[in-house]
């Protein structure tokens, strides 16, 4: 039995879900009695190691590979790393990169593929896992029918406490292929601003804004925070917002551990993008919104006048 | 050029979903089955793309894995825009023996371009299509939030985590897409209801594939305990509750 | 006996459902509360081709029959009745009036591009002193030889505006009666037509409703419609498939008004549970729906006549005066369902119950309905 985890960092270092997931990861090598090795991409051997210390048994730290939208190439590169050390599971985040690669690798090595993993299997022999289907409106308990099998884990799970391990650590060289029908024409990394899909509290705007205008207080709710913003998809189709801001079905599905909705009344294909974040606080003047079915704490009232107070109660 | 766009059917994503009595599935009765969002603004982009002067794209085909019930959700893509149509005619089980069967057909009928919507709205599995780019060989590349053609090539923004790249890629290329791709999906015209009665709808017969996975049960999740309110004025106790009671401050 | 709907007619319904929910639903309550004429969706409206969708393809229309057609209207409805009823003037009046009884001509040039949408018709029959009454129109046309004289005024004009091309119901030979008057094709922007100011209407308030003032107009010969004195026949066959829509339009008023008082309902807590679940607003709600389905059953019929070529106009009549009477009880319920909320602009329900009270006026009163009616159950 051998089980291995891919993480690529993010900007040389990992994300608060990035080490849940190595804890979550642990935990089922544990529960599986098997080691956990994590193949880091994009690390420095120090941060990889401060990495695998949320509960790996040996980290091997992977640099040279191919360009990264060269998904072929990388597969082609990391293949032989991963028919050894993930005989029986393949696991990964759910960032998009990771999600690319669990698919090919799957499709190279025919393992099946589980995705949206939040919780340990119902039982190892035979395999089955519970994991929500119809965006949360129920859940499905999935036999696999055969051993070798590629999970892909939901952002959010796993209890990170770091250094619970001492990995040992290797570091290795791969040199892959490249395409040379894969051209990148340019590239931006971002503004330096968290994202929406790492940030552990979110503060989120609704059509009960009423308008671009009053973004002000959902801003410094945020900064107070340290919370990334988000917005529903009326918001988002009115312009009022960027739709990379936009939650819900079609939208970023997140999972923070705290989210806060302002003016979002709940409809069903918001709440299929929200409903895995640990604890949801609504404010909302419509005492009957069916955000409150779904929130754990609740304020009715106009967000003109919560949010004001809300901000100077957190700045005492 | 000829682009194919993978069609999944899904119910409607406001419909209740029931589980049927045996708990071993879904009881689908009266429920409206609708084009997968995602696929739906695929098809929506496909199309603006043929529509471009001198865009050189001749054909827009959608693809579908499914029995008859699939049907009349591929017949408004057909009416939505689309040239023709292919069904291979199994029920989709997991998204591996979905992608093989979709890959043995595309290795009948070869095509520029191959897109596949992010994830379907009833399994949200999110893998098909990188799954069949894995099977088929082709280039596949996910994130895909733009999508334009220059010079006979496919000119694409790919966001991942946290950065965005502008790829140039030769086809053929598997496209996995995400919002953005288009904004809002089209909505058939009543001349395109009109054609859509003339083109083909293609039925074939798929390879035989073993699936791995099986779902072998069905849950409601627990309903969520009922939401403790706070009135407006006493921010001062949510604080307390988010650092004491929930421990997420 | 067949109750099922075909594919295509549930797509196309489901096509105005689409429209009407995803983009009518961000602005109708700006456009009511400032009277804005729906432009932009009348040209969405117009591409999709639901402004000549009963026309046949030979005549760039969509050729779907009136079942579809229906259901559209029903769906539009639901959301915003003042573009439901440009819709309904536009295809079952002047489209509709054009395809059948104008000449090749006339279609090549008038109801080609009235069916594409890229020109509104409207339908000018009322008077200051004609409504209801038909017969005793006061718009002259004299016969000058090349040409006809149109002198007059005609009132409530929906499109009145905006349209691209009038049909305008004038008296050419008053010492004959009702036989004496013809149906004319008329260039809204000919020379010496002026167009009243806007009404400012108690509903449907984005539609252009002006009246309009024709002074010494010169109408080409050729754009009589049918043979000297036709014009009579022509107004009335007309409005009696204008009815079905008119009918569809009031369906979709209080069906609409119904899901939102279902929705509303459900979500409302009162004594310590939703208000569905009191039996009051339960019953409400049952005789609601039992309107509204007998009302959908009404329109349906009427439309089915119309596509098997049967008689229509006593089953058009019954079903526009069931419906607009029907749509004003439920709309009505709709707002007291609402309590408080109902009547406020944000939650709808009190717009469609205005624009339900039109529903019982126009294209024929629900007493001229009746009188319809009555005189077919009363023929011997």
């Amino acid at each position: 039995m051998s089980i291995a985890l891919y993480i690529q960092g993010r900007n040389r270092s990992y994300t608060p879900h990035q080490s849940g997931w190595v804890a979550f990861a642990s935990s089922f090598a544990k529960s599986a009695d098997s080691r956990l090795t994590l193949i880091t991409q994009g690390l420095p051997p120090d941060k990889a190691a401060q990495l695998g210390g949320f509960g790996a048994d040996e980290v091997m730290v992977v640099d040279g590979m191919p360009p990264v939208s060269d998904l072929h190439n990388s597969i082609e590169a990391l293949f032989p790393l991963f028919k050894e050390k993930g005989k029986t599971f393949i696991l990964f985040g759910n960032d998009t990169h990771s999600k690319a690669l669990a698919a090919l690798i799957a499709a190279r090595l025919e393992f099946g593929i589980v995705t949206g993993v939040g919780a340990l299997p119902e039982s190892f022999s035979p395999l089955v896992l519970t994991r929500k289907a119809f965006s949360g409106k129920v859940l499905t308990s999935t036999l696999v029918g055969k051993p070798g099998v590629v999970l892909v884990f939901n952002a959010g799970v796993g209890e990170a406490v770091a250094g619970i391990s001492s990995p040992v650590i290797a570091e290795l060289h791969l040199n892959g292929n490249s395409d040379e029908g894969i051209v990148v024409d340019s590239e931006e990394t971002g503004d330096g601003k968290q994202l929406l899909t790492d940030a552990l509290r979110v503060v989120s705007g609704g059509r009960g804004m009423k308008g671009p205008e009053n973004w002000k207080p959902l801003e410094e709710l945020a900064s107070v925070l340290g919370a990334a913003l988000a917005c529903s998809r009326p918001v988002s189709d009115e312009g009022w917002r960027s739709h990379h801001e936009h939650v819900g079905q079609t939208g970023k599905v997140i999972a923070p551990e705290l989210y806060v909705a302002c003016g979002i009344s709940g409809a069903i294909q918001h709440v299929a993008g929200i409903n895995g974040s640990k604890v949801i606080v609504a404010i909302n003047k419509d005492k009957e919104a069916p955000i409150f079915e779904v929130a754990d704490y609740g304020i009715v009232g106009d967000v003109n006048t919560v949010l004001p107070s809300l901000i100077k109660a957190l700045k005492e | 050029m000829k682009i194919a766009v993978c069609l999944s059917h899904v119910p409607d994503t406001t419909t209740r979903i029931k589980i049927g009595s045996q708990s071993d599935q879904i009881d689908y009765t009266g429920v409206q089955w609708v084009i997968n969002p995602w696929d739906e603004l695929a098809l929506t982009r496909a199309l603006e793309l043929k529509e471009l002067p001198g865009s050189g794209v001749d054909e827009v085909v959608v693809v579908n894995v499914g029995d008859s019930i699939a049907d009349p959700v591929i017949r408004k893509a057909l009416a939505i825009g689309a040239d023709r149509a292919v069904r291979v005619n199994t029920a989709p089980s997991d998204s591996l023996s979905v992608a093989r069967i979709l890959a043995a057909f595309f290795a009948t009928e070869r095509f520029d371009l191959i897109l596949a919507g992010l994830e379907s709205s009833d399994y949200n599995g999110g893998m098909t299509g990188m799954l069949l780019g894995g099977v088929l060989g082709y280039r596949t590349l996910n994130g895909i939030s733009a999508l334009n053609l220059e010079a006979g090539k496919l000119k694409l923004s790919r966001e991942m985590d946290g950065s965005r790249q502008i790829l140039v890629v030769e086809p053929p290329l598997v496209a996995v897409v995400q919002k953005g791709i288009a904004i809002v999906p089209r909505i058939p015209s009543m001349r395109g209801v009109m054609q859509a009665r003339t083109k083909p709808l293609q039925v074939v017969d798929p390879v035989k594939v073993e699936a791995g996975l099986t779902t072998i049960g069905y849950s409601y999740p627990k309903p969520k305990g009922a939401c403790r309110m706070v009135a407006p004025g006493n921010e001062n106790e949510l604080i307390a509750l988010l650092k004491t009671e929930a421990r997420v401050l | 006996m067949e109750f099922s709907f075909s594919e295509e007619q549930l797509m196309i319904r489901q096509a105005a459902r689409d429209y009407a929910q995803r983009e009518l639903f961000t602005d109708v309550i700006e456009r009511d509360e400032k009277s804005v004429y729906p432009e932009n969706h009348v040209r969405a409206l117009a591409d999709l081709g639901f402004m000549g969708m009963m026309v046949s393809p030979e005549w760039d229309g969509g050729g779907m029959d009136a079942v579809s057609y229906v259901l559209a209207v029903e769906e539009i409805s639901k959301v915003d009745a003042s573009v439901s009823v440009i819709m309904s003037v536009n295809n079952s009046l002047v489209c509709w009036g054009l395809e059948t009884f104008g000449n090749q001509e006339q279609k090549e040039k008038y109801l080609k591009p009235l069916a594409r949408g890229e020109k509104i018709g409207a339908f000018l029959l009322s008077e200051p002193e004609a409504g209801s009454d038909a017969t005793s129109q006061r718009t002259t046309a004299i016969d000058m030889g090349d040409y006809y004289l149109l002198n007059g005024t005609k009132n409530w004009i929906t499109s009145g505006h905006t349209a691209g091309t009038y049909l305008v119901i004038a008296q050419t030979h008053p010492e004959k009666g009702h036989k004496g008057i013809n149906a004319f094709i008329v260039d809204r922007h000919a020379s010496g037509i002026s167009v009243g100011p806007h009404e400012n209407k108690m509903g449907m308030r984005s539609s252009d409703t002006h009246s309009v003032m024709f002074t010494d107009v010169k109408v080409p010969k050729e754009n009589r419609i049918g043979d000297d004195g036709f014009g009579f026949k022509f107004a009335m066959q007309t409005l009696e498939g204008g009815r079905i829509g008119i009918a569809a339009q009031a369906l979709g008023i209080a069906s609409g008004a119904f899901e939102l008082a279902v929705k509303y309902a459900k979500q409302r807590k009162a004594f310590g549970t939703e208000i569905a679940n009191h039996q009051s607003v339960a019953f409400k709600l049952s005789d609601m729906a039992v309107k509204i389905e007998t009302g959908r059953l009404l329109v349906l019929k009427a439309a089915w006549l119309k596509d098997q070529h049967l008689p229509y106009g006593v089953a058009s009549a019954m079903a526009k005066q069931y419906c607009a009477d029907m749509a004003m009880e439920v709309t009505t319920e709709a707002v007291q369902i609402h309590g408080g909320y109902g009547y406020v602009k944000e939650y709808h329900v009190e717009r469609l119950m205005r624009e339900a009270k039109l529903t019982q006026i126009y294209e024929g009163t629900s007493e001229i309905q009746k009188i319809v009616i009555s005189r077919s159950v009363l023929k011997d």
